[in-house]
């Protein structure tokens, strides 16, 4: 039978191996599971990491997609979750470029980025939001995720380290780097200044 | 070398509370937008393969077009190359390329390449062709057994009647009966794809497989050759090798024991959406029209094509697929999957219609597959329709059948929603 299908069966029933193969097949069932397992983080991460709720949508489909087209370049099933970070990495990298490159050419008459669609209840603290996210366009692909990683995701460093395939020590200058010029870059913005009463953080 | 921070640095309190407000304003998806996110994903997948698929097509045709150029141009700096040669040992071809065997002389074909073809009882063979990567051959009566030398681009064609067998590199033996337009192939090594008037497509023999095909009654028998029983109504009772009419054999997506007989014409539609290839089933049903496949598919096709049709977001292709599974197959598992499905179908549409099929599918199959899911949809349904206080009862019903089913947060929201103070 091949109808997809849905919690028919528990996806901590499959082992990495079962669904290795299964991707490698083509299998519907292992897709589904595939995406039960791994999407949540995926989109939780693309969310966080682009600050919006479409990107994160389209990114988390483009990394599992990536995943059942090259399951086939899977050499170890245990090594299934680093492949997906692996894509997951290199996909929000190459959004995060795009981004910057789609800034430099297609500037909107402010100069910034449409408002993302973020779910924050309230009307402040989605501006004060923006104005990160903005803040955060100006770093570098590579310096942004490692900052998101860090601060946002809550990894230790050696966790970040091994997410991004970096050296301990890179990490470390990245972050220093990006933590410094974000810093910096509230400290110049009023309004940010302003907002931060509501967020909590207006005696810093 | 640079000096290295040894810690993190330490971030203001404003950032901290940035990185906090970000890390909160974050919501997961909802069932509901998990199953929406991975259909499209699924669907992107199936038209990205229908793509790529094209683009061999006209890769090929640029690259062949250019070697047209590039051969035409060359042609004089090299030699052709030359075709098989062949030569007939204990008898003699005759000039329309006919060789027959008697009962005094089984001949064979000799080819260059080491292929053999040889010539049993009375059987007559005609050599319309032979080029650089194989002949064409046409076996007028009687049995051969043929042992073709595998080769990159070998290409061996044997025509029994109506029927056509494509050849790559294989051992086998093939009887063809003229009077009762009979074929018997017997596969000992290799593989070979048989083309037959009445099956859509050819159809593939392993090693150790036997096909029996009849074009008068249009059966095809499989079996294996190791197995006498079906030997015997193979080759000795005829009125027994012909199958009786089935639908086709569902294909055994575990992988399990093949079925005996394979019955024509099969769709390839298990096949192709396996592969992904969504919108060629439901384009092969239009074009097949789709009220005849409605009323004459097996229960299987009905249901590959309602899947690909959600797939494809031909909503109504699957809803007619899915009825039609009901109609005409009554309370099968399957049908019985359909009332869930058609519930799918309908929310967007029409909710009331959608809750009721989940009420039907609860009734048919309360512990069935997608029973949690029937529940915990029919209860957003409700609360969408007739609001939260309506909802509660069933909210209620599925935290206690199913308290940590995908929808056991919203039934909470609900229960915990409204309710009056203490």
């Amino acid at each position: 039978m091949l109808h997809l299908v849905r919690h028919a069966e528990p996806p901590s029933q499959w082992s990495d191996a079962d669904l290795v193969a299964g991707l490698r097949r083509g299998d519907l069932r292992a897709q589904r599971i595939a995406w039960d397992r791994f999407a949540p983080t995926v989109y939780r991460l693309a969310h966080r990491a682009l600050g919006s709720t479409e990107d994160a949508r389209d990114a988390t489909q483009d990394v599992l997609l990536c995943v059942f087209a090259k399951a086939a370049k899977i050499d170890k099933p245990e090594s299934l979750k680093a492949f997906v970070t692996s894509v997951m990495v290199r996909t929000l990298k190459y959004e995060l470029r795009r981004r910057r490159m789609r800034r430099w050419l297609v500037l909107s008459d402010t100069g910034q980025m449409p408002e993302p669609a973020t779910l924050e209840p309230d009307y402040a603290s989605r501006q004060m939001l923006r104005r990160f996210y903005a803040i955060l366009d100006t770093l570098s692909a590579p310096a942004r995720l490692v900052f998101v990683l860090r601060h946002i995701e809550g990894l230790t460093l050696e966790e970040v380290a091994e997410t991004m395939d970096l050296s301990l020590a890179t990490v470390k200058r990245r972050l220093s780097a990006a933590v410094e010029r974000i810093s910096a870059a509230i400290e110049r913005d009023p309004d940010l200044a302003r907002g931060m009463g509501r967020l909590g953080g207006d005696h810093g | 070398m640079a000096d290295l921070p040894k810690e993190d640095v330490p971030i203001g309190s404003r950032l901290v509370a940035l990185t906090r407000a970000a890390r909160e304003s974050f919501s997961p998806m909802t069932e509901v937008q998990q199953d929406e996110a991975f259909e499209a994903a699924v669907a992107r997948l199936s038209e990205q393969r229908r793509r790529a698929k094209r683009w061999p097509v006209r890769s090929l045709a640029v690259a062949a077009v250019t070697l047209l150029v590039v051969g035409a141009l060359a042609r004089p700096y090299f030699a052709r190359p030359k075709p098989l040669e062949l030569s007939v040992e204990g008898a003699e071809m005759q000039k329309d390329g006919f060789v027959r065997a008697s009962p005094e002389a089984r001949p064979s074909l000799r080819f260059s390449d080491g292929t053999r073809v040889g010539l049993a009882g009375v059987a007559s063979v005609r050599v319309r062709s032979v080029d650089v990567h194989g002949a064409h051959l046409a076996v007028e009566n009687g049995e051969i057994r043929a042992e073709v030398v595998h080769a990159p681009l070998a290409a061996w064609v044997f025509d029994a009647g109506p029927f056509v067998v494509d050849v790559k590199g294989t051992t086998f033996s093939l009887v063809w009966d003229s009077v009762d337009a009979r074929l018997v192939v017997r596969l000992e090594t290799g593989l070979l794809a048989i083309h037959t008037p009445f099956t859509p497509e050819p159809i593939s023999l392993r090693s150790g497989e036997r096909l029996v095909a009849t074009s008068i009654d249009q059966r095809v028998v499989v079996s294996a050759l190791s197995s006498p029983d079906v030997e015997g109504q193979a080759t000795d009772d005829r009125s027994q090798a012909v199958s009786p009419p089935s639908p086709p054999a569902p294909i055994d997506s575990s992988g399990t024991s093949a079925p005996a007989v394979k019955p024509a014409p099969r769709s390839g539609w298990a096949e192709r959406f396996a592969s992904g290839d969504f919108r060629s089933i439901v384009d092969d049903a239009d074009q097949q029209g789709l009220d005849a496949v409605l009323a004459q598919r097996s229960l299987d096709d009905l249901a590959l094509l309602a899947d690909a049709a959600r797939y494809t977001g031909q909503t109504a292709v699957a809803r007619r697929a899915l009825l039609s599974q009901r109609e005409r197959f009554g309370r099968s598992a399957r049908a019985v999957d359909a009332a869930f499905m058609l519930g799918r179908l309908q929310e967007s549409i029409d909710p009331d219609g959608a809750a009721r099929w989940y009420d039907q599918y609860l009734e048919e199959a309360p512990r069935g597959t997608y029973a949690a899911d029937a529940l915990g949809r029919k209860m957003m349904l409700v609360e969408r329709l007739r609001g939260t206080a309506a909802a509660r009862p069933i909210a209620d019903q599925y935290l206690k059948k199913y308290p940590r089913g995908p929808h056991a947060k919203s039934a909470q929201t609900i229960l915990s929603s409204g309710s009056p103070s203490p």
